[in-house]
């Protein structure tokens, strides 16, 4: 395998770090706040698209019956659903300025479905990386590495749980939707590490780049959640904690594009050649 | 040819696509699931037999078209 295959893919991820600098290249230019939360509102509908198309493209270039296609077309739903939401609620003011807006029941819902569809999505492709049977670590390797997820969904969801549970057990609609969603984000964090394995795994392959950067969006909608759980503690700025959230959100959906493409890349991909065998059988044979 | 080189071979074509490492414990991990052998034992006779094992887990990661594909071309190999 020469370097120069995986070229594209690594200039799509180089260029898919650079989106993350957006978010404060508008807070940079943008100092009226509600300049600014009208930028983040029309950029997170675009990204949203953004990270559907990248999605779709790759549940098209499989074929029908394949077992990664409904995956691809779940994940590429969970972000569409977020965004006629998103545009019937109009400009959040969140962390840039006091506003008043629609009730949130849409948006409340809309994240709900999201998240649902989206683990739905990891499911579905973290069963097809199991049934393939090229994962062979041991079990108790797996159950480490699922508990060590857990622990890092409990940190990230946990303190949010807690405060909202009781208004939630109150009957408050808002609450109860930010408790479930709470659990949703910690839920897809754990079913989707075996897509975690699978990008560790085929690493120095071609194959390996649309789970790098399904593993890349996982982290990113990580640090989000991080940033809205500890941003306050951290003692960040409203405004740092907000622009912080949208660079996350960024990456969390740039990266879903990348993968999308980087799955129709890799299918469409010449086969590569192999080199005459060296005795290492790693395909290297013959690189200068 | 020897029979560790066909197992190498067969490596050498699934290095690209998934890696030196998961090249190495597919071919490894099927030539005994398939074959009920250590790659070391593997002869040119037994590849059709090491690609039908091998095609399931090809088909479902990277789609039946593609894997198809993958498998022609270990065949034209040694052919």
């Amino acid at each position: 395998m020469t370097s120069g295959r995986h070229l594209r893919f690594q200039v799509l991820g180089a260029l898919t770090l650079a989106i993350g600098v957006l978010p404060w290249s508008f807070s940079a230019s943008l100092g009226d706040p509600v300049q600014l939360a009208g930028a983040y509102f029309s950029w997170a509908a675009a990204l949203y698209l953004y990270a559907a198309g990248g999605a779709a493209v790759a549940a098209l270039t499989l074929s029908p019956g394949d077992a990664m296609r409904p995956g691809w077309a779940f994940l590429a739903t969970s972000y569409i659903v977020l965004v006629p939401a998103g545009l019937w609620y109009g400009p959040r003011g969140l962390g840039l300025y006091e506003s008043t807006n629609r009730s949130a029941a849409v948006l409340v819902t809309a994240g709900l479905a999201s998240s649902a569809l989206a683990i739905a999505a990891f499911l579905l492709l973290s069963r097809a990386w199991r049934t393939s049977g090229l994962d062979v670590t041991s079990r108790a390797s797996r159950v480490v590495i699922r508990i060590l997820a857990l622990a890092v969904a409990l940190a990230l969801a946990g303190p949010d749980l807690v405060e909202r549970f009781p208004a939630a057990l109150r009957g408050d609609v808002l609450a109860v939707g930010d408790v479930v969603t709470d659990v949703l984000d910690g839920a897809l964090f754990v079913v989707a590490v075996p897509i975690l394995r699978a990008a560790l795994l085929l690493g120095g392959g071609l194959a390996a780049w649309p789970w790098i950067f399904l593993t890349s969006s996982l982290f990113a909608w990580l640090g989000y959640d991080a940033v809205a759980a500890y941003g306050d503690v951290a003692g960040l700025l409203p405004r740092t904690i907000r622009v912080s959230e949208e660079t996350f959100r960024a990456l969390g959906a740039a990266f879903t594009f990348a993968a999308g493409v980087a799955q129709r890349w890799m299918l469409t991909e010449r086969l590569p050649r192999p080199s005459a065998t060296d005795g290492r059988g790693d395909g290297t044979a013959g690189r200068p | 040819m020897d029979a560790v080189s066909v197992a190498e071979r067969i490596e050498a074509l699934l290095a690209g696509l998934l890696g030196p490492h998961m090249a190495r414990t597919a071919t490894r991990t099927f030539c005994q699931r398939g074959l009920g052998i250590p790659p070391e034992q593997l002869q040119v006779a037994d590849v059709p037999r090491l690609a039908a094992a091998l095609r399931p887990a090809l088909r479902t990661l990277l789609g039946a078209e593609y894997a198809e594909q993958v498998l022609e071309q270990i065949d034209r190999e040694f052919r």
